[in-house]
């Protein structure tokens, strides 16, 4: 009964958002305030509506009533209560209602804020959500119905699929739902101020604010999701290039550029068509990924099962890209420059470098990602792109940004001064040499490691810097003590220093991220009963496999047992791999367990065993560095944090900022904290170099099954989608790795062997698509977007920058970055120190 | 100026629709196998050594019109196939000499565990490799193994299965198909 009601309230609310769009349109047209009021009510009434409607669904999951289709198929009597409320996003269905709840929440909470200043912006504002939200309820209730009742309600439901039975799942689609759903609102400000020929920067302003709630949700979101791999999948990584993790990490890379560009518009008045072309294309791409994923077009390790959404995906992204490019065609002239580029050696000159960066990125993560549509629709040869091909376009490219991340602070406005940048950039650049020089000498040879770790360095001491130098130049102009100092710096340049918080988040991450890819080893052992085995520099006994309680009733575990010891006799510690075998939904999980110190992580995995136990084998991965990539990501959303959380409770003057007392304590507690973040970075960095000398000491055991291992990690799955042959448990997959043991002791060269694999069973078995024939485009056309989007870069900056730099003091002069006296001070301290 | 960014800005619109068009096309050929009583897509088969029977180092489909054909999809890895092995040996015991071809085709195998499965269960009939997949995926599109598909003289699908078969299922159809 009360899930009719919630049915019924889907439906309200589907009407309710075409009312808003309507009202709201009609308002603007006829000029009448109470339509476009009314169209404001229906629009927020759309989030209790369908929060109705989730509750509804809530309900039958809660009293297991398997009438409902949905509730059948994601739950079971023996699902724990916790699990059947996170079954709502479960499966398509429900989650595409959870989406649209999260989407109309934002709508929401944007429709209650004040409007006083932004009213010729409000209708369409409310219509562009709207329409988007009528758009996706529309298709849950039509097409993919969480409500759909049985004829003949089954007495047990199926249950949820047990790869989502994790904490990391039940909060990370949440988070990047609000990831992607937040951007709709400087979307729907974008759309709003082409459609009202609003010239100034109206819509970047009062949108700010949201942006960096849907930017900082998707960043969650996907640190989320890797920490859930890590840890269910079994595999050790934490990235994989997988089409779902790229279809949201293409919408972080546009955001990213435009939280970028948009300071720039801002600050000089510039960019002002860039930042609308990243806005509309940002959220393009969030709508594009949705309704690749959800269309069963792509396969992955996330595709829903397939549905007949694809067509109706296809032409609402045909009528958004239409409508969002006739708009933006139409209104090209009220979007030139104020100000002109003066020197591309400036501040704004780095920017711009930066964002076609972040671009190219994207393109080459859509194309990755795309490519092996076109491949499987001309010659039915579905390629994998792999990592191999991602670490060879995208993580250079990302290697740039970090080192472009330590550069552009040090430019000035306008036209930066080679003396002063080289002045500001010899600490860091010595700080980096002697990192370099420490890992060298303690043992690191991998000149690839040296210059990426010595980068991280330099961008980790010269963002630090950025928060030394503007303390002191505080300390000198206002007389204050250093951590009041600190406290105040950040406190009226919030979204500054927040900002370069979130910088050493991204090199703490960055420097996780190079201890993994190019430090971190995975062998393959079998153990005989009490047998010790030593990998790497540790020693591994393994002490029996035994039955053990599984967490949910619906599964059977069993468990092994290892101790971990190093040659010296200490304790590691101790890890308990389990497998999980869930009958009823014929599904067997792979759980790795972890131990070893924050620097190097033991992942170890049960891979197979045989009789009682008496001898098993084990795949264990040595993970140096990964806990940077969480503690990363955490310093990257405390970063957004101090830059987001609302210090200052009310306009003040000058004078009463500087002299505040209570916002003072507040700024200074703030500042605190910031130091010690950044101290304990600093003193984490130093601790790397020692333990990354162990890891490095390793010599490379010449065991066939590792060269087997080497061979199978260049090679695909066949019958799984996306996953390498050497990290893959299925019988399919072992039998292959067995072909390739007896090639090599038959003394085949890998090269022979893979030659062997791609001939009998073609290119969808290579990890790394061949640079000749079809998939060469796939090499070239990174390539060619990157060269093409450097000359548009420079085209359109050329022809756009105009004219008027007078009037732009009026219309950036309204910041208050540029009003603010301390901030003028402190940029010439900067300078001139 | 403005004629190249309406022309770039329609050229991107075709292009995103393509490639998403594409991907609904190539979704849309999953598990979409020939229909019963078309034509059954004609496809060249070349044999392990030693299970050739007497058509030589390769055959096609069309060479082998006249006789009624079963077309059989296995893997050395997969379990069920174990199943059905015994029961095609034995229908092809019975049949070979009364016009039937029992065609073989391995699917994502290895030499060494296909002759080694051969082996196990004393397997006769001609067997070879799909090579990358030609026949498995790209024309008959079957969705897992096994999968038998049983044709008749004329070169016509007449009986598709997608479990294991049974001597005693498939030994009736081949009577009927063999009468016609």
């Amino acid at each position: 009964m009360l899930t009719d009601v919630g049915h019924l309230c889907a439906w309200f609310a589907l009407a309710v958002a075409l009312y808003a769009v309507a009202t709201s349109l009609l308002g603007a047209r006829r000029n009448d305030e109470r339509l476009v009021q009314s169209g404001r009510i229906a629009a927020a009434l759309t989030f209790p509506l369908l929060l109705l409607a989730a509750a509804g669904l809530w309900f039958a999951l809660i009293t297991n009533d398997f009438g409902v289709k949905y509730v059948s198929e994601v739950s079971s009597r023996a699902t724990p209560l916790f699990f059947r409320i996170t079954a709502l996003w479960g499966s398509q269905n429900g989650s595409m209602l959870f989406w649209s709840v999260i989407m109309s929440a934002f709508i929401c909470a944007c429709m209650s804020r004040e409007w006083k200043q932004d009213k010729s912006l409000l209708p369409f504002v409310a219509a562009t959500m709207c329409l988007i939200l009528a758009f996706f309820i529309g298709l849950n209730l039509l097409v993919t119905s969480p409500f759909e009742r049985l004829d003949f309600p089954p007495i047990d439901g199926r249950g949820l699929n047990p790869l989502l039975r994790h904490p990391g799942m039940i909060i990370h689609p949440p988070i990047l739902y609000a990831g992607f759903t937040g951007f709709i609102v400087p979307f729907a400000f974008c759309v709003a101020s082409l459609a009202t020929r609003n010239t100034t920067n109206q819509w970047l302003l009062s949108s700010r604010r949201w942006t960096l709630v849907g930017w900082a949700f998707l960043t969650a979101g996907l640190l989320l999701g890797g920490r859930w791999a890590h840890d269910v999948l079994g595999w050790g990584g934490y990235w994989g290039w997988d089409p779902v993790e790229n279809k949201s990490f293409v919408p972080w890379l546009l955001g990213t550029a435009f939280l970028h560009s948009a300071m720039i518009q801002e600050k000089r008045g510039m960019f002002k068509n860039w930042n609308v072309c990243l806005m509309l294309l940002t959220f393009v791409s969030i709508v594009w990924g949705t309704a690749v994923v959800r269309s069963g077009v792509l396969t992955s390790v996330h595709a829903f099962a397939q549905s007949n959404l694809g067509p109706l995906f296809l032409g609402f992204i045909v009528i958004m890209l239409s409508g969002c490019m006739t708009l933006w065609l139409t209104r090209l002239d009220t979007l030139r420059s104020d100000n002109k580029l003066e020197s591309a050696f400036s501040r704004e000159g780095i920017f711009l470098i930066q964002n076609l960066v972040f671009v190219s990125a994207a393109v080459t993560v859509f194309v990755g990602t795309t490519f092996p549509i076109f491949t499987e629709a001309i010659n039915g040869t579905r390629i994998t792109v792999g990592p191999p091909f991602y670490n060879q376009t995208v993580v250079p490219q990302l290697g740039l940004l970090v080192l472009l991340m330590g550069v552009a602070p040090l430019l000035a406005w306008r036209k930066a001064n080679a003396a002063a940048l080289g002045r500001f950039a010899r600490v860091p650049i010595v700080f980096a040499l002697i990192i370099m020089a420490g890992l060298a000498i303690l043992g690191t040879r991998n000149p690839l490691a040296l210059l990426a770790l010595g980068l991280c360095a330099y961008t980790l001491a010269q963002t630090v810097l950025e928060y030394v130098r503007g303390t002191r130049a505080r300390m000198k102009a206002q007389n204050e003590v250093a951590p009041r100092a600190l406290g105040n710096l950040i406190r009226k340049n919030q979204r500054r220093y927040g900002g370069y918080l979130v910088h050493v988040g991204v090199v703490l991450l960055a420097i996780g991220a190079i201890g993994k890819g190019l430090f971190g080893s995975d062998v393959v052992r079998n153990f005989d009963l009490n047998q010790t085995v030593r990998i790497g520099d540790y020693n591994f006994t393994y002490r029996g496999l035994s039955p053990a309680p599984c967490e949910f009733t619906d599964c059977q575990t069993v468990q092994a047992a290892l101790w971990v010891t190093r040659p010296d006799g200490s304790v590691v510690g101790n890890v308990f791999p389990h497998r999980d075998v869930y009958p009823d939904q014929q599904h067997t999980a792979t759980i790795a367990d972890t131990t070893g110190g924050f620097n190097e992580e033991i992942y170890v995995i049960l891979s197979a065993w045989e009789g009682q136990g008496e001898n098993a084998t084990f795949q264990v991965y040595l993970n140096p560095l990964i806990n940077w990539v969480w503690l990363g990501g955490i310093v990257m959303i405390l970063g957004f944090v101090l830059a987001f959380w609302p210090m200052e409770s009310q306009p003040q003057t000058t004078t009463q900022r500087l002299t505040s007392g209570a916002s003072g304590t507040r700024g200074a507690g703030a500042g605190v904290a910031t130091t010690l973040v950044l101290i304990a970075c600093l003193a984490g960095l130093f601790t790397t170099m020692t333990t990354l000398q162990p890891v490095l000491a390793q010599a490379p055991d010449p065991n066939t099954e590792d060269a087997t291992y080497h061979v199978a990690k260049q090679l695909n799955c066949p019958t799984c989608t996306g996953r390498n042959l050497a990290d893959c448990p299925t019988e399919t997959c072992e039998q292959w790795k067995g072909e390739i043991r007896t090639q090599l002791k038959q003394g085949k060269t890998p090269t022979e062997i893979i030659g062997y694999f791609q001939a009998r069973f073609g290119e969808t078995v290579m990890q790394e698509p061949p640079k000749r024939g079809l998939t060469l485009g796939l090499w070239l056309l990174p390539v060619i977007a990157a060269l093409a989007l450097m000359i548009t870069g420079v085209i359109a900056l050329r022809t756009s920058s105009v004219r008027l730099s007078s009037t732009s003091v009026q219309t950036t002069g309204t910041t208050p970055a540029a009003t603010s006296k301390f901030v003028d001070l402190l940029e010439r301290q900067v300078q001139d120190s | 100026m403005r004629k190249v960014l309406i022309a770039a800005c329609i050229g991107a619109v075709i292009l995103l629709a393509a490639i998403f068009g594409a991907g609904l096309f190539n979704a849309s050929l999953v598990g979409k196998r020939p229909v019963e009583g078309a034509a059954a897509p004609d496809f060249n088969l070349a044999f392990y050594d030693g299970y050739r029977a007497n058509l030589g180092a390769q055959t096609s489909l069309a060479g082998l019109r006249g006789k009624v054909v079963v077309v059989n999809f296995w893997a050395s890895w997969c379990p069920p196939c174990r199943d059905e092995a015994p029961e095609l040996e034995a229908i092809w015991r019975s049949y070979k000499d009364r016009g039937v071809v029992l065609l073989g085709v391995d699917v994502l195998d290895t030499d060494s565990n296909a002759l080694t499965y051969l082996k196990s269960f004393d397997i006769t009939y001609p067997n070879g490799l799909d090579i990358q997949e030609r026949i498995s995926k790209n024309t008959y599109r079957i969705t897992g193994q096994p999968e038998t598909f049983v044709i008749d003289k004329s070169g016509v699908l007449r009986r598709t299965f997608i479990l294991p078969v049974k001597q005693q299922e498939l030994g009736p159809i081949l009577e009927r198909l063999l009468a016609e």
